[in-house]
């Protein structure tokens, strides 16, 4: 990896967690009050949900340090290391929680007649980017895998 | 380890000390150990060249097989 491109990454990492910090502090609390208000039926639901929202938003930012963290051990040439393999677990770990919270939020609002179209495609949306996202992780894994396996193998010829 | 190295015979003769000759082959002392103890599992023909250079032989004077059960097949 280029110090271009590690350096962009690093880059757009925090921009990015900006954002979601911005998310948190400010939209989804604004979200939450502003459909409480809208539908006063399902305002007990509103803490529950929010916080579930909080959490999907937080796993994103544990993806983000993992990315960071596996662009920093590739340029100090540390990728092929078994510590580099659970920082990508927990990449895969951090989407497929934030997935499975999505779902969970769904079952919640379906069972109180609370979800509207427009809610269930954004939930449903979320829930398969996160899929998505974490099984194209594990088909990379298994490439970091065979690549360290390669690089040992090279190591040892003299 | 069926292929034997034998280093040590060469540099007596070249009276070369075993720094020396990692120094000229482009290897570290430690890489040299391992070759010369057996434990190597693959060696580059570029190490090979180096070594045959550096101790002027063939390397037919540093490679011996040795099967499993003791000598010559």
């Amino acid at each position: 990896m280029t110090k271009l491109a590690s350096v962009s990454v690093l880059v757009l990492v925090v921009l990015l967690g900006g954002v979601t910090v911005v998310v948190q502090a400010g939209v989804l609390p604004a979200v939450a009050a502003d459909a409480a208000h809208s539908w006063p039926e399902v305002a007990h639901l509103r803490a529950p949900v929010l916080a579930a929202a909080m959490a999907v938003v937080a796993c994103i930012q544990l993806a983000l340090v993992c990315t960071a963290r596996l662009v920093l051990l590739t340029s100090a040439d540390r990728i092929f290391t078994r510590r580099a393999l659970r920082w990508v677990d927990a990449l895969t770990g951090s989407f497929a929680l934030a997935a499975a919270i999505g779902v969970g939020i769904g079952v919640t609002l379906d069972a109180e007649r609370a979800l509207n179209p427009g809610v269930a495609i954004l939930l449903g949306g979320q829930i398969l980017g996160c899929l998505a996202v974490a099984l194209l992780v594990i088909v990379l894994r298994s490439l970091l895998v065979r690549a360290t396996t390669l690089n040992d193998e090279l190591a040892e010829v003299i | 380890m069926p292929i034997v190295i034998d280093i040590d015979v060469m540099l007596a003769r070249r009276r070369m000390s075993v720094g020396e000759l990692a120094r000229r082959v482009g290897i570290t002392p430690a890489n040299l150990a391992v070759l010369k103890n057996g434990r190597a599992k693959a060696v580059r023909f570029q190490t090979l060249e180096a070594l045959c250079l550096a101790l002027e032989c063939q390397p037919g004077d540093l490679l011996r097989f040795e099967s499993e059960g003791g000598s010559l097949p």
